[in-house]
């Protein structure tokens, strides 16, 4: 009847004996968690040193190519306002070749320049420059020598219908101030 | 764990970083080789390509021939062909002298080069030597270690 002094009576059941794998191994000794991180900053360093030397490199390539483009773009273009003049603009036109002009050049522009004006006024001068092709003949970051070939079309008093003419100009520049200047121009 | 990983992600990035650096130096100092090298080329070729002798007309085309490539080779040769009867004819000589070139652009397999070239002329029908003066742009390609000209074009 009484279910409770059954269930008391019957024996206890003993405690199952767990399966090895079950058991917590015994701790194993755990290597310093410091070596790994330290061999991995060493890495690091490295990694980094190359990483630097690596970018210096790349740095003076980007420099020197961006120094060529800037000084073939500024010998194309002075090259052309140079052959391109007019009678109605004279002034203007010299000023702005001035612009970007030094060295023996700029003293040439200012030497040579009242005769050149007189001469494209008398002549009623009308020259309309178109650059062809420039080349790259040496420097580095300070100075340059450029290659441009234009050819134009000169209508004066001579030739009032035009005629063609084709120049292969030769043009130094150096860097002022952070700029370059043409500082040299001769037919080549 | 953490400082670990935080190098590991360091170590990469710098990796990756250095490996763009330098793939890129190396591309530029290819093009800066194949560009000094176009330059070098250039002059030698086109005074072989644009120099013939009428006593030596064969001898001066194979000259040419040597620097020359592709179906510029192929031109070149039908162009000297068709040409051979009258600068015999005409005993003409014409020598030509490269005054200044430079690299209009270049990558590590082809340049291309502006060139002054004065082509200085003699035969028969003219009185005395005339100059002309040219501006070419030759396309250089590299074909087993040497520059070639595959494209010519005047100004």
């Amino acid at each position: 009847m009484t279910t409770d002094s059954s269930v008391q009576d019957k024996p206890r059941a003993r405690p199952r004996p767990r399966p090895a794998a079950a058991r917590p191994a015994p701790a194993a000794p755990v290597p310093s968690a410091a070596p790994m991180p330290r061999y991995f900053a060493l890495l690091a360093v490295v990694v980094f040193a190359v990483a630097a030397f690596a970018g210096h490199g790349w740095y003076a390539h980007r420099k020197l190519a961006a120094a060529r483009t800037e000084a073939i773009a500024l010998a194309s273009s002075l090259a052309q306002r140079f052959v391109s003049i007019s009678a109605a603009t004279v002034d203007a036109d010299f000023a702005a070749v001035a612009a970007d002009a030094g060295g023996s050049f700029g003293r040439d522009l200012i030497n040579g320049g009242a005769g050149l004006r007189s001469k494209v006024l008398t002549s009623r001068a009308q020259v309309a420059g178109r650059l062809l092709r420039a080349g790259w003949v040496s420097g580095g970051l300070d100075r340059a020598s450029v290659l441009v070939a234009v050819d134009a079309i000169i209508r004066d008093t001579r030739t009032p219908d035009g005629r063609s003419a084709h120049y292969r100009l030769k043009l130094d520049l150096a860097q002022s101030g952070g700029r370059w200047l043409v500082t040299g121009l001769k037919y080549a | 764990m953490t400082r670990t990983r935080l190098l590991l992600a360091l170590i990469a990035v710098l990796a990756v970083v250095a490996g763009f650096f330098g793939i890129d130096s190396w591309r530029a100092q290819r093009r800066e080789a194949a560009a000094e090298q176009a330059l070098a080329a250039a002059p030698d070729a086109a005074v072989a390509l644009f120099s013939y002798d009428y006593r030596r007309f064969d001898e001066s085309v194979d000259h040419g021939r040597d620097y020359a490539t592709g179906t510029f080779a192929t031109e070149y040769a039908h162009t000297t062909a068709a040409l051979k009867d009258s600068v015999v004819k005409e005993q003409a000589v014409v020598t030509a002298k490269v005054s200044a070139s430079g690299v209009i652009s270049a990558s590590a397999d082809e340049v291309e080069v502006l060139l002054y070239l004065d082509q200085h002329r003699r035969n028969v029908t003219i009185k005395g030597e005339k100059v002309d003066h040219n501006r070419i742009v030759l396309t250089l390609v590299q074909i087993s270690g040497r520059w070639k000209v595959s494209a010519a074009a005047p100004l």
